[in-house]
């Protein structure tokens, strides 16, 4: 048996599954916005020297989506460590160095998209920008691996305690964080592909970006969903007995449905195709984020029952989160409605 | 104790905080006043159809934009991937109290991006009063971020009415909380002056600087009164306990000096520069006095920090970790038994029999120490580095055998900054034993 500590002795503030859907909602948010870096980097680099307007585009678009990916990973975070503290934390002190150098790594990335954003070096900075995401990303997947797999944590222990304290220079960059990083990347390419369909079909009016744009669309899929295709069919079969088999489907066939979507872009682009295929890769990112998050809920539920954990009921903090969040939304809606008319008139 | 604990050689785990907090406070209190001083100029300037000053607050939103969204967001982040990778305890417990104040300051700083970006990357393209309603926004909601992450971090100092039962509002309107918004408002003017004041040196056309210098420091110096009125409030609410250890701690007490004086510094600069607007300031003096700022800002913080032991949430959570309640449990059972990290590295790693963890005092000798030099890293390290940090071995140099087992008996009543001993009596034995060899140049 791990040493699994205790729940937090304060209880849940309120109950699990509220919590829980507040946890997919926020992931949900942050792999659409992490998405259009982690592909969009690398294919941008690709751009550079076939397709430079479009990857002027693409890089432009990176310091907003950084700012918001970041912001938005706040949220999944801040739920997981409400639910599984007791988990969280034993695998990122385990691995404690490695998940610090998360910060310090983000920082130079985020600088490096900032110079390909302004045309200092553009093609290193966004180099330099994409692998260290990527490594980012890395990192995540090792430390989510091992906030679900307690089981994993006493070999990292006994190899790296010192004292009694650990060292923290552990990685555990496992088969299955990478396939799931594997799985990620697919999906990435989907969603920096619908990002440039959306951007041509809804963006300022720009032939030039249309006309490069159609025949990358189904092309980033098709890239996309064999990577998708091979990470799943490695990852799946490992934890079909996880998911809902419902979950398991729409996880799976949303991918290869967008990627047809793409084809027909291909084909006919236009508003009507480019609205379709943004949603198609919304409901992508949705059932995976679910499915993800069930999967990780489903590893964890082996080792703790939430339901035993006690419940608090601190429902006027949550009122002040709500009434706050319906007034931010008002003054959000001003702003972007303001910024879409203003973008749309003549400079 | 039921968490593993991650030990930094020289510098403890604990001090990665202040590398990641400090620089983030001044740069995070200079998003928060600077938006004021933004909004202001850009409302002023369209007032009174000054172009070249719009022009010269476009150049310095591309900075403050860049600094803070890039640096500070990053580092804010980075500031609670620390403390959870440091203390979990303490960090589980603040966010299961904060949940839903963390969430309410997550809807703020996305407003506060979406205001930023719209202000900086709109800037010809809004209309003007658009334009100064964004800055606003902005400096609305920069602010409250400022007010809800103040609600929990001066929850850790002054935990006031709040028992594990009360809800959120108790927690979050505690004694400290009032002072210290205002403290906190009034230094981000004020740094966010000097952040500024250095912009203006370095970009600025001199008869710019002259009008702008007296304008900035109108608001830095009623920012300089919001911390005098708030830094009364602050000491008047402070716990006997922290107000012992600035007295105490010859640390603490150079950092209330430094405090006082680079405070005292700032304030006659802003004077000056209210007075006799840009003339007195060149781009080394305007870094020299950022570089004060920056210091009021560090010692601040390191007070903060260092007057709230032997606590990290004050009544509720010892330094190293162990809810209050919890101690009567552990000086009885022993740490050992409630540590299952320590229980596993002692039978696993040391091959110890599991009826020694009891009575570690029984051992033999090199066991004996080696049992203490675990009970030092869960017990001591998260506050004293072996060399370093609060080295414990330069420390202890001086100490004779006798003097090393007083103190680690009477831990609490020889420093009141210290927690109680947290452990039984076999278990002091064994520390002993560690420090003791420690001093001999072992183990």
């Amino acid at each position: 048996m791990p040493p699994i500590p205790k729940p937090d002795p304060l209880g849940m503030p309120i109950p699990a599954v509220y919590l829980f859907a507040l946890k997919v909602f926020g992931f949900f948010l942050h792999m659409a916005f992490m998405q259009l870096w982690l592909a969009g980097l690398p294919v941008a680099v690709a751009l550079w020297r076939f397709r430079p307007y479009v990857a002027e585009r693409l890089i432009a678009a990176m310091p907003f989506a950084m700012a918001f990916g970041i912001n938005a990973g706040i949220v999944p975070l801040l739920f997981l460590q409400t639910l599984y503290p007791q988990f969280f934390y034993p695998a990122t002190i385990l691995q404690a160095w490695f998940w610090f150098l998360i910060i310090p790594l983000l920082l130079i990335a985020y600088t490096a998209v900032y110079l390909a954003a302004f045309g200092r070096w553009r093609v290193l900075a966004s180099l330099i920008a994409a692998l260290l995401l990527t490594w980012i990303g890395a990192q995540f997947a090792a430390a989510m691996t091992l906030t679900a797999r307690p089981e994993g944590w006493m070999g990292i222990f006994r190899a790296t305690a010192t004292g009694g304290a650990v060292h923290g220079f552990a990685l555990a960059l496992d088969r299955e964080a990478l396939l799931r990083l594997g799985l990620m990347a697919g999906m990435a390419f989907g969603t920096v592909a619908a990002f440039l369909a959306g951007l041509a079909g809804f963006g300022r009016r720009d032939p030039e970006l249309a006309a490069q744009v159609r025949p990358l669309v189904p092309l980033l899929y098709i890239i996309g969903l064999g990577l998708f295709g091979l990470a799943g069919s490695l990852y799946a079969p490992t934890v079909a007995d996880r998911l809902p088999a419902a979950l398991q489907r729409a996880a799976a066939f949303s991918m290869p449905l967008a990627t047809l979507l793409a084809g027909l872009y291909g084909v006919r682009p236009g508003r009507g195709t480019a609205g379709a295929l943004v949603l198609a890769q919304l409901g992508v990112l949705l059932s995976n984020a679910i499915a993800r998050q069930v999967v990780q809920a489903t590893e964890i539920g082996r080792w703790v029952d939430l339901g035993q954990v006690p419940v608090r009921g601190e429902w006027g903090s949550v009122a002040l989160f709500l009434i706050t969040l319906l007034l931010g939304l008002g003054v959000l809606a001003w702003i972007l409605r303001t910024a879409w008319v203003r973008t749309r008139e003549a400079p | 104790m039921e968490y593993p604990v991650w030990v930094v050689p020289f510098l403890t785990a604990p001090m990665l905080i202040p590398l990641v907090a400090i620089p983030h406070v001044i740069v995070a209190q200079f998003a928060v006043g600077g938006g004021f001083l933004l909004a202001d100029g850009v409302t002023w300037a369209y007032r009174h159809r000054r172009a070249d000053v719009l022009a010269y607050l476009r150049d310095l939103a591309r900075f403050f934009v860049l600094l803070t969204i890039v640096f500070g967001a990053v580092t804010g982040v980075g500031i609670w991937w620390t403390i959870g990778l440091t203390a979990p305890e303490s960090t589980s417990a603040l966010i299961h109290v904060f949940v839903f104040g963390w969430a309410t300051e997550w809807v703020v700083f996305v407003l506060e991006i979406v205001s930023a970006f719209a202000f900086y990357y709109l800037w010809d393209r809004l209309r003007p009063r658009e334009h100064m309603a964004m800055g606003w926004v902005y400096a609305a909601s920069a602010w409250l971020s400022l007010v809800l992450i103040t609600g929990i971090t001066s929850f850790m100092l002054t935990t006031g009415r709040w028992t594990p039962e009360r809800d959120f509002f108790t927690a979050f309107f505690n004694p400290s909380f009032l002072p210290q918004v205002l403290i906190r408002t009034g230094g981000s003017l004020a740094i966010a002056a000097l952040w500024i004041g250095v912009h203006l040196s370095l970009r600025a056309p001199e008869p710019l600087r002259e009008e702008m210098i007296p304008r900035f420091s109108r608001w830095a110096m009623a920012g300089m009164a919001l911390i005098l009125i708030g830094g009364l409030g602050y000491f008047a609410v402070l716990p006997d306990h922290a107000r012992l250890n600035m007295v105490r701690a010859p640390l603490l007490l150079i950092m209330t000096a430094l405090n006082f004086g680079a405070t005292l510094i700032a304030l006659a600069a802003f004077g000056l520069g209210h007075l006799r607007g840009g003339r007195w300031i060149n781009p080394p003096e305007a870094l020299l006095m950022l570089l004060i700022g920056a210091v009021a800002i560090t010692s601040g913080e390191f007070l903060r920090e260092g007057a709230r032991k032997p606590y990290r949430i004050e009544g509720y959570i010892f330094s190293p970790g162990v809810r209050v309640a919890e101690v009567p449990t552990l000086q009885r059972d022993g740490l050992i038994a409630h540590s299952p990290w320590l229980q596993q590295y002692l039978q696993e790693n040391l091959g110890l029999p599991e009826e020694a963890l009891g009575d570690p005092a029984r051992l033999p000798e090199p066991q004996k120490v080696q049992v203490g030099e675990a009970l030092y890293n869960y017990h001591c390290a998260a506050c004293h580095a072996l060399d370093g940090y609060n080295g414990m071995r330069p420390l202890i140099q001086p100490w004779t055998p006798e003097i090393i087992a007083d103190a680690v008996r009477h831990l609490h009543r020889t420093n009141p900054a210290m927690p109680p001993w947290l452990g039984n009596e076999a278990e002091r034995e064994a520390l002993i034993a560690y420090l003791v060899a420690l001093q001999k140049g072992g183990p």
